[in-house]
């Protein structure tokens, strides 16, 4: 599809046609912060949001779900099935688009996850381009703002307030097609409007943090200072993992008789997956007691060093996109950014 | 299994809530009766009848006179399996943050006259008898609790996550209290314990509106001295600190921070 242009009235009255189709979900605010939640009308969408306070990540990979149930005398394992009708995410941030494409690697690629493959394929994504840094931002550094894939529309408002609409898939283009009256064709005036906005979200998210010999720096093994320093203040709460768009593990765990329908029938067993966090000790214990990582420090190592070393070598990517929510969330301060300028010796 | 197991269960100091969240299970309580026998029950029976010979004994509230301490370990003797409900039995509960204050005062500020007053340390129930089992919280989650029962049965561990509070607080997708950048109502607190306590009320006060007031306990790997040391950043002062952290767990012997 051409690249096309939609006034910001105009594309409300789009939204509103999209829910009347789809189960639509967008940025609104919320207990004092942007969190994506299922709309009823386009006002909802608080289109003011920076970012939001958790990634869409939650939309795929469930914070907790029912993976299977079985019958303990008989086995007869079902599993469970995603909802798979189809919805929208409405104002994707490019960070967590870039997010998505690189979680498809692991629950894709590698191991088929079919619970967050259902997911991904009945969800169109609508992505929001960044004219402007949202509140912790360095997603030009770690190269995540512009995603060549992941999205099904891409949206970027113009200096003059119009909207720039461009398909990333065929799904999207689809999308559009009954809504082409809404929409105006560019021209050739359009091209300087386009060309100077696009400059200027560039200059807005040149790197600004060194990232350079950070692979040397890292299996030289000068990191150590880091993590003793961040021991002292760590409360090994985890948060930082949950609000991470880049971070996917998990805890699976069954639970007898417990089932809401069927509650106290002791042959009925349901596996629980629940989001897990790597700075957790629990999380690094096996069988017997044995603890891989027993210390802060080397649990925060593991964690930052599988962002910027494992994953980057593995996927050819970065393993964090620089949303900064884990910034925010941080209950002690520690500043992602700050570390990298640290281990960089910036 | 022949017969049903025998279960029994007892009150010591505490306010009786747990027990009443076991009834609050409503209809499912019945499904419980399905498989277990109660053969004593002083808050539910109209004849609590037997205490001896049982399977299993749930034990809410703290030890905090002689006669509390020796039922204990008469229950025990008469037990196969012990389990405690709530935040009293698991750590002293509230009432045993006189341990760590002015005994006296305490007791003169609750009672005129001090004569008939048998009151002894506050001591966590597995501080007197061993204990097989605990379902923390102030009160228990009757679902966690239920759970734990339905394991013994099927003869499986109950399910138990270790992890922090703040793990249940971000699957619900709840605001933090916790953020260090965000303004708060002046009402609150500007800390939560969250980070520190034991998981498996499903992060019941932050998804009420309220910082986690750290009824479940520590966790195992709880990073207590940073958390005060952000604390003290926050211009909270270390007596408030120590109390937030002790509120719960003045019966047990691990209430150093308070002391020091
Ligand atoms: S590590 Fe922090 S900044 Fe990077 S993607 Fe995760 S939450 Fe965002
Ligand atoms: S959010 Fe901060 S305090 Fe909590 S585990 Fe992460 S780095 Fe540690
Ligand atoms: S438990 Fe407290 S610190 Fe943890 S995420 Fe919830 S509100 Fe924040
Ligand atoms: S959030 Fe904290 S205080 Fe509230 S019930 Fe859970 S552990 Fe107890």
């Amino acid at each position: 599809m051409i690249p096309r242009f939609i006034s910001q009235e105009a594309l409300k009255e789009w939204v509103e046609h999209l829910i009347t189709q789809f189960s639509v979900y967008a940025p609104v605010q919320e207990k004092g912060d942007y969190d994506f939640a299922k709309i009823a009308h386009a006002e909802e969408i608080a289109f003011d949001f920076d970012r939001t306070r958790m990634s869409i990540k939650g939309f795929f990979l469930k914070p907790e779900e029912k993976l299977m149930s079985a019958s303990a005398s008989k086995g007869d394992p079902v599993a469970s099935s995603p909802d798979t009708s189809k919805r929208i995410i409405f104002g994707a941030r490019p960070c967590d688009i870039t997010a998505l494409n690189l979680t498809d690697n692991v629950f894709v690629k590698d191991f088929y996850d079919p619970y967050y493959m259902k997911r991904r394929q009945s969800t169109i994504i609508i992505g929001i381009r960044c004219t402007e840094k949202c509140r912790t931002c360095f997603c030009g550094t770690m190269d995540s703002n512009n995603p060549l894939t992941g999205y099904d529309i891409m949206l970027t408002e113009m200096d003059t307030g119009e909207i720039l609409i461009q398909a990333g898939s065929d799904n999207g283009e689809k999308l559009f097609r009954g809504s082409r009256h809404l929409t105006r064709q560019s021209s050739e005036e359009d091209q300087s409007l386009i060309l100077k906005t696009f400059k200027k979200i560039t200059e807005t998210f040149t790197p600004d943090i060194p990232t350079t010999g950070l692979k040397a720096i890292i299996d030289l093994g000068r990191t150590e200072f880091l993590w003793k320093k961040y021991e002292k203040i760590c409360l090994s709460c985890g948060q930082c993992v949950f609000v991470c768009p880049t971070c996917w593990c998990f805890d699976v765990k069954e639970i007898v008789g417990a089932d809401e329908t069927d509650f106290g029938n002791l042959d009925k067993t349901a596996r629980i997956r629940r989001w897990a966090s790597c700075l957790y000790k629990d999380y690094h214990t096996v069988s017997g007691g044995h603890i891989f990582m027993p210390t802060v420090a080397s649990r925060l190592e593991n964690y930052y060093k599988h962002k910027l070393r494992g994953i980057p070598e593995k996927f050819g990517v970065w393993g964090c996109v620089g949303c900064g929510r884990c910034v925010s969330t941080c209950p002690v301060g520690i500043d992602i950014r700050e570390s990298l300028k640290e281990l960089t010796g910036d | 299994m022949s017969e049903k197991p025998r279960v029994g269960i007892f009150g010591m100091t505490s306010c009786y809530g747990c027990q009443l969240e076991i009834i609050n299970l409503e209809e499912n309580i019945l499904r419980l009766l399905d498989h277990v026998n109660i053969s004593y029950w002083r808050l539910a029976l109209e004849t609590p009848s037997d205490p001896k010979n049982l399977d299993i004994a749930i034990i809410e509230g703290s030890a905090s006179n002689q006669e509390e301490i020796e039922e204990l370990r008469e229950i025990r003797q008469n037990s196969k399996i012990v389990i405690t409900i709530g935040a009293c039995a698991a750590l002293g509960g509230v009432q045993g943050m006189r341990n760590l204050m002015n005994n006296e005062r305490v007791m003169s500020a609750a009672y005129s006259n001090l004569s008939g007053v048998r009151a002894t340390e506050v001591k966590a129930i597995h501080e007197v008898i061993k204990v097989d089992y605990a379902v923390r919280g102030c009160p228990i989650n009757k679902e966690e609790f239920a759970a734990a029962i339905l394991h013994l049965l099927a003869g499986t561990q109950p399910p138990a996550w270790n992890m922090p509070v703040c793990n249940e607080c971000k699957i619900k997708g709840n605001e933090c209290f916790f953020e260090r950048k965000k303004p708060l109502p002046h009402y609150q607190s500007r800390v939560c314990l969250g980070p520190i306590s034991e998981a498996g009320c499903g992060a019941r006060c932050p998804s009420n509106g309220m910082p986690c007031d750290g009824c479940r306990g520590w966790t195992e790997d709880a990073h207590v001295k940073q958390w005060i040391k952000e604390g003290l950043e926050r211009n909270q002062t270390i007596e408030d600190l120590a109390m937030l952290v002790h509120r719960y767990s003045g019966g047990t012997k691990d209430s150093e921070i308070a002391k020091e």
